[in-house]
C-alpha cells in the first residue's frame, strides 16, 4: 500500500486545444495545474463545455493529444506490481450511455475485468457485489435497451468500481438518477473508496453532491477551462445525510454557489455583449 | 396529529393483474405478426390475380404475358417429365454452385479486408481510392478481363461473383466498424480490454448490423452477376435457362426461371436478416 502523501496524479501547465472539421482552433482548457495525492477524491465542478470531459478523457489516456504535461503515479503502473493485477490501473464511467447493447448486465459489468488476473470465482462474487451495490441484482441476464437510462448509468458505475481501480474518474456518474437514489448511492461511493483508497475524479454540475462527495472541491472557470479556485473540504465522519444537515455544508455549497453563478454570469453577460456588440446592454441586463 | 396525515400508501387502488396485462399484450403482438405476414402473403397474390385476368380479358398479350395458372401448368412439366427435370435441375445445380461459391468466397475476403480496413487506418487509406474506384463499375463490364485471368467458364463467372460481393461486403463492414458509436471503442480503451477480447466482444458486435447489410446487398449482387453472365456465357444455368427460352419464345420457362431467381432472392435475404436478428437481438427492426 502506497502512503497516502505520495501524489497520485500531478498535472503541469495543461492545455487542450480541438481542431474543428473546418480547421478553426477551439480552446478547451488552459492552463492547469493539479496535483493530486493517492486516495483523495477531486469534485470538478464547472459550466456547461468548460473542459470537464475533456480533461477526463486525458487523464484516463484516451486523449493523448495535448499541451503540458500529466504524470501518473499510480500503484499498479509498476512493473513489480504485475504478478498479482487484481485491480485495474484506472477505470473510467463516461458522461454518456456507454454499456454495449450486445452483452447483458452481468457481461457489461464482467467485461471490465478482462486484464485483470483474477480466478472465475473472484469474478463472480466481485459481479454480483457491484450489482447489489448499485441496486441491479436482480437484472444481470438483462440487455441494456430494458433498463431506464439511469440504471444503465449504474451498471457503467458498477464496471468501472468492479475493477477496484487505482484511478477513478466519473463523469457526472449519477446525472440521471433522481435525488434520493443519488444521496444513497453517494453514500455508498464514499463507503467503497474508503474500504479501496482509490483516487476519485468526479465530474459533477451539482455542487451539493461536490461538496459531499470529495476531499477537495476544484471550481473551473468557463471555456477555455482555467482553475478558479480549489477548495479543501475538512474531513468529515458523519454519514450523507447527517452532513447535509450541518450548518458547515450549507456554508460550503453558498460559497461554491457564488463563485459559480459569477462565472455562468460573466459568460452570459459576455456572450450578451458579444452578439449585441454593446457592453452596455449587458451590464443594464444584470441590473 | 393523526387527522393531518394524508392518504397515501393505503388508497384503495384497483389492483391491475399484470398476468391478465402480459396476455393482452402478447396477444397484441401476436396480432401485429400476423397482421404483417398477411400483407406480406396478401399483396403478391393481389397482383397475380390482375394478372390472371388482365390475361383472360385479352388486357395483356397472352403471347409474352401468359396467365400464372396457364405458367403453372405448363412449368410443371418440368417438375413431372424426367428428362424436362433433368434439364431443370442440371441448371440450377449450374447457378448454384456459381452463386454459392462467389457468394461465400466473396463474403469470406470481404469480411476480412473490410475488419482490416475499418481497424488499420493505413490499409483503409491505401485501399479505399481503388475500391471506390473500381466500385462503382457495373460488373459485367469486368466479365472479358475474368475471362483473360481465368478462361472461359465457371471459374470467371464465380470470379466476377465473388468480386461483386466482395465490395458490398468489405465496404459494409468497413464503415459498420469505423462508423460504430465511438464509446465503444472508448471503454475498450478505458478498461485495457485485451486486443482479441476487444475484436470479439466490441469491434465485431458493433460492426455486425452493417455487415449484415452488406451480406443482404451482397447476394443482391451475386445474383445478378450469375444471371448476366450466365446471359453472356451460354452455357447452362438458370441465366441461360431464361435467356434461351426468350430466344425460342418459350415465354412459360421464363418467367419459371424468373420466379426461381426471385424466390431465391427473397427467401436468402430473409434468411440473412434471421442470422441478423439472431446475432443482433438488441436492433429491434
Ligand atoms: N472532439 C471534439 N472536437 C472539437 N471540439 C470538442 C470536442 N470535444 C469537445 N469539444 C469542445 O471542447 C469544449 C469542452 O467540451 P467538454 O465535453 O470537455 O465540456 P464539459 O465541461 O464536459 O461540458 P458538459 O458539462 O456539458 O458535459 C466544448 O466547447 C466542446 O465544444
Ligand atoms: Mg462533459
Amino acid at each position: 500500500m502506497k502512503s497516502p502523501n505520495t501524489t497520485a496524479v500531478r498535472i503541469e501547465d495543461l492545455a487542450k486545444v480541438f481542431l474543428s472539421r473546418n480547421g478553426t482552433a477551439l480552446q478547451a482548457l488552459h492552463n492547469i495545474n493539479l496535483e493530486v495525492r493517492s486516495g483523495e477524491v477531486v469534485a470538478i465542478i464547472g459550466p456547461s463545455g468548460c473542459g470537464k470531459s475533456s480533461l477526463l478523457r486525458i487523464l484516463a489516456g484516451l486523449d493523448k493529444v495535448y499541451e503540458g504535461r500529466v504524470h501518473w503515479n499510480l500503484a499498479g503502473d509498476h512493473g513489480g506490481d504485475k504478478p498479482r493485477r487484481d485491480r485495474l490501473t484506472s477505470a473510467t464511467v463516461f458522461q454518456s450511455d456507454s454499456t454495449l447493447p450486445w452483452l447483458t448486465v452481468d457481461r457489461n459489468v464482467r467485461i471490465g475485468l478482462s486484464r485483470l488476473r483474477i480466478d472465475r470465482r473472484e469474478a463472480d462474487t466481485r459481479v454480483q457485489e457491484v450489482l447489489r451495490l448499485v441496486g441491479l441484482a436482480e437484472f444481470p441476464k438483462a440487455y441494456p435497451h430494458e433498463l431506464s437510462g439511469g440504471m444503465r448509468q449504474r451498471v457503467a458505475i458498477a464496471r468501472a468500481l468492479a475493477t477496484r481501480p487505482h484511478l477513478l474518474l466519473m463523469d457526472e456518474p449519477l446525472a440521471a438518477l433522481d435525488a434520493q437514489t443519488r444521496i444513497v448511492m453517494q453514500q455508498e461511493l464514499l463507503n467503497i473508496w474508503r474500504q479501496t483508497h482509490s483516487t476519485v475524479f468526479y465530474v459533477t454540475h451539482d455542487i451539493e453532491e461536490a461538496v459531499t462527495v470529495a476531499d477537495r472541491v476544484v471550481v473551473l472557470s468557463t471555456r477555455p477551462g482555467r482553475v478558479r479556485l480549489v477548495r479543501e473540504i475538512g474531513t468529515r465522519t458523519s454519514s450523507v445525510t447527517d452532513l447535509r444537515r450541518e450548518t458547515e455544508f450549507g456554508d460550503l455549497v453558498a460559497e461554491l454557489w457564488e463563485v459559480i453563478a459569477g462565472e455562468v454570469g460573466v459568460s452570459l453577460a459576455a456572450n450578451d455583449s458579444g452578439n449585441s456588440g454593446n457592453p452596455a446592454k449587458a451590464k443594464a441586463g444584470v441590473a | 396529529m393523526t387527522g393531518q396525515v394524508l392518504r397515501s400508501t393505503d388508497t384503495p387502488v384497483a389492483d391491475i393483474d399484470v398476468s391478465d396485462v402480459a396476455d393482452r399484450l402478447r396477444r397484441d403482438r401476436g396480432r401485429q405478426q400476423r397482421k404483417r405476414k398477411a400483407w406480406a402473403i396478401l399483396t403478391p397474390l393481389a397482383v397475380l390475380l390482375a394478372w390472371e385476368l388482365a390475361t383472360r380479358t385479352g388486357l395483356l398479350d397472352e403471347r409474352f404475358f401468359p396467365s400464372p395458372t396457364g405458367i403453372l401448368t405448363d412449368s410443371s412439366h418440368y417438375f413431372t417429365d424426367p428428362q424436362l427435370r433433368a434439364e431443370l435441375f442440371s441448371n440450377l445445380a449450374q447457378s448454384g454452385v456459381r452463386l454459392g461459391i462467389g457468394f461465400l468466397l466473396g463474403s469470406a475476403v470481404g469480411l476480412v479486408v473490410g475488419l482490416a480496413m475499418g481497424l488499420h487506418p493505413v490499409t483503409r487509406y491505401a485501399l479505399s481510392s481503388l475500391i471506390s474506384g473500381i466500385y462503382p463499375l457495373p460488373k459485367l463490364t469486368l466479365f472479358p478481363l475474368m475471362i483473360i485471368f481465368f478462361g472461359i467458364g465457371n471459374t470467371s463467372m464465380i470470379a466476377l461473383i465473388a468480386l461483386g460481393v466482395f465490395f458490398m461486403v468489405s465496404i459494409n463492414t468497413t464503415s459498420g466498424v469505423i462508423y460504430s458509436n465511438p464509446v465503444y471503442g472508448d471503454v475498450a480503451s478505458a478498461f485495457e480490454l485485451p486486443r482479441l477480447v476487444r475484436l470479439r466482444t466490441i469491434t465485431i458486435p458493433a460492426a455486425i448490423p452493417s455487415v449484415i447489410g452488406g451480406l443482404r446487398l451482397g447476394f443482391g449482387q451475386a445474383l445478378i452477376i450469375v444471371v448476366s453472365t450466365e446471359f453472356v456465357a451460354g452455357d447452362g444455368g438458370v441465366g441461360y435457362m431464361i435467356w434461351n427460352s426468350w430466344q425460342v419464345l418459350n415465354v412459360p420457362v421464363m418467367f419459371l426461371g424468373l420466379a426461381i431467381v426471385g424466390l431465391t432472392g427473397w427467401l436468402v435475404s430473409a434468411c440473412i436478416s434471421l442470422v441478423g436478428r439472431l446475432l443482433a437481438p438488441w436492433q429491434n427492426d
